[in-house]
């Protein structure tokens, strides 16, 4: 007879929970019926890339920021998230439909455009079928609730996902996105106790200062607002500015070329590892990582 | 007290025939469940928790025929829906009741993140320069448009219609109702004015019958479908009686001679 501990027994099954996230994604209902998913299920050690790149984003973003910080304290802690990937190609449509969703009369036109113009942004690629990525956003949703059924607590993000995609996690896939199962504890990615006295109360403050200006505006008549921020306000007369950031587009620019030499260093060994599995009788879309 | 004692009450449900209060009864419960989908369609995942999602639930004969008329009529607009907003067709006038879920931020107030989807872009720019604007608002009051959709959209906002969309068919497969989202419904919803506010509409057909109405579909099932075979069994069975009569109160056809 074994004995448990009810933490290693639950860590462990964050992964059969996976299994169950993965399936219900590949399940979920499609309006194209056409998209082509790839799940990937990354746990332990296989992290530590994915943490290290939202580490270099998270200098330029906030959001980014606290799934970085989740991630790494929980990793570091010893009882990491187990991390689904998942990802489609969404820049072509074979449906001949001719919506005009993405802007162009038909698709025939759409996948010429989208051919050539190939691209990324700061979460996924692009130009997409809009129609595809309704269909990706049922299979995450799926997946979400999947892992819900289980109370695991979870939550999609483009921060995880992009970053996965960027180092080469996925590859085909214009869009891959993270959901991060657990670790097992009532709450982990809502109201975030690891990120209890990470900022203090001016930086909470000042981040909504920053963020919803107009709520902290004084009489707009005078056509120089005032911004009320502090308690006494009418003093500190600080005005609304606006312009370009040159501190910020070097700093974005920075981070861009960090995340490129991040891909440089990782990239190889995470194509190598999609070569292996691409051997006969072995389907990389269903592959699931030994944690070990 | 009276109220109390009275709470009583013997309700038959069966589905047959349609529309007879048995089938009423019947589908008033599967609007209990449409709405409970709507419900979960609203607190999916959200990009930046953002409200946007709005829903419509239409049911009825007559606004189920409407439906179906206007997918019928959009068949005819393109070759690869023809065989398929036919069926489709068939689907919505079998169902119980439809649930429309649209954006209402995809056409004009973008997620703004430069996150690459609509455009592959590292900025908004690819959703922005086809738009009428000024101050980066989008003037969304031209609501011309040679397509059926008036693109570009957010596709940001587009992945979050996914997640309500997936919420709402989670929760009906939650509760064994038989529920299908359907590109003909959506386009055809969206065009008739349901959910109007919204820039892209999904449309999801509900219905609780013994046999799912949305799968394992015959060839030709415009033509050949439950209520074809009655309205033509309808038919069908008068004509020979009106030629083999006789007087049933003096002499009725036996098998034997003898009787």
């Amino acid at each position: 007879m074994a004995r448990y501990t009810g933490q290693e027994a639950a860590r462990e099954h964050l992964v059969d929970v996976a299994r169950h996230v993965v399936h219900a994604v590949h399940k979920a209902p499609q309006m194209t019926g056409r998209l082509k998913l790839s799940t990937e299920i990354i746990t332990g050690d296989d992290l530590a890339p994915i943490i290290e790149g939202l580490g270099v984003l998270a200098k330029v973003s906030q959001f980014v920021h606290w799934d970085y910080t989740t991630f790494k304290d929980y990793y570091e802690a010893g009882n990491p998230p187990v991390l689904v990937l998942i990802g489609a190609d969404c820049t072509v449509s074979e449906m001949s439909w001719n919506c005009g969703a993405c802007g162009f009369a038909t698709c025939a036109e759409f996948n010429r455009y989208a051919r050539e113009n190939r691209g990324t942004g700061l979460i996924g690629g692009g130009p997409c079928c809009n129609w595809k990525v309704l269909d990706l956003g049922m299979a995450c949703d799926w997946g979400c609730a999947a892992a819900w059924q289980y109370n695991v607590d979870n939550r999609i993000q483009g921060s995880s996902g992009g970053v996965a995609g960027t180092l080469g996690y996925l590859p085909g896939c214009s869009n891959v996105l993270g959901l991060p199962l657990g670790p097992s504890r009532e709450m982990v990615w809502y109201s975030r106790e690891i990120m209890n006295k990470k900022f203090d109360y001016q930086q909470h403050v000042n981040t909504m200062l920053a963020s919803i200006p107009t709520h902290f505006m004084a009489f707009p008549g005078g056509g120089r607002p005032v911004f009320k921020s502090s308690d006494r306000w009418w003093e500190a007369n600080s005005l609304i500015t606006w312009g370009p950031n040159e501190q910020a587009e070097e700093k974005l620019y920075e981070v861009v070329m960090e995340m490129a030499e991040l891909a440089a260093k990782h990239g190889p060994a995470i194509a190598e590892r999609y070569k292996k599995v691409s051997n006969p009788g072995q389907n990389p879309e269903s592959r699931i990582q030994n944690p070990e | 007290m009276g109220k109390i004692d009275d709470f009583r009450g013997r309700e038959l449900i069966y589905e047959y025939p349609p529309g007879s209060p048995q089938d009423l009864r019947r589908r008033e419960g599967t609007l209990l469940a449409a709405r409970l989908m709507i419900n979960a369609a609203l607190t999916a995942p959200l990009a930046g928790g953002v409200c946007q999602v709005e829903a419509e639930l239409v049911y009825g004969q007559e606004e189920q025929e409407d439906l179906a008329r206007k997918i019928e009529e959009l068949a005819y607009t393109n070759r690869a829906w023809e065989e398929m907003f036919k069926y489709e067709a068939v689907m919505v006038r079998e169902s119980d009741a439809v649930i429309f879920l649209g954006n209402r931020l995809a056409g004009e107030f973008s997620l703004d993140a430069g996150c690459g989807i609509c455009g592959g872009q590292p900025n908004c720019s690819y959703f922005y320069e086809k738009k009428n604007t000024r101050h980066g608002l989008v003037d969304a009051t031209d609501r011309r448009s040679d397509t059926l959709i008036k693109g570009p959209l957010c596709s940001a906002r587009v992945n979050d219609l996914g997640y309500a969309t997936g919420s709402a068919l989670w929760l009906a497969s939650r509760l064994l109702v038989d529920a299908r989202p359907l590109i003909s419904v959506s386009l055809a919803g969206q065009q008739l004015g349901y959910c109007r506010r919204s820039y892209l509409v999904a449309g999801i057909c509900v219905a609780t019958l013994a046999k799912n109405p949305f799968v394992d579909i015959n060839p030709d099932y415009h033509l050949i479908n439950m209520a074809k075979v009655l309205e033509n069994t309808r038919k069908q069975y008068v004509t020979p009686r009106t030629v083999t009569t006789f007087e049933y109160r003096k002499w009725i056809p036996k098998k034997s001679e003898e009787e």
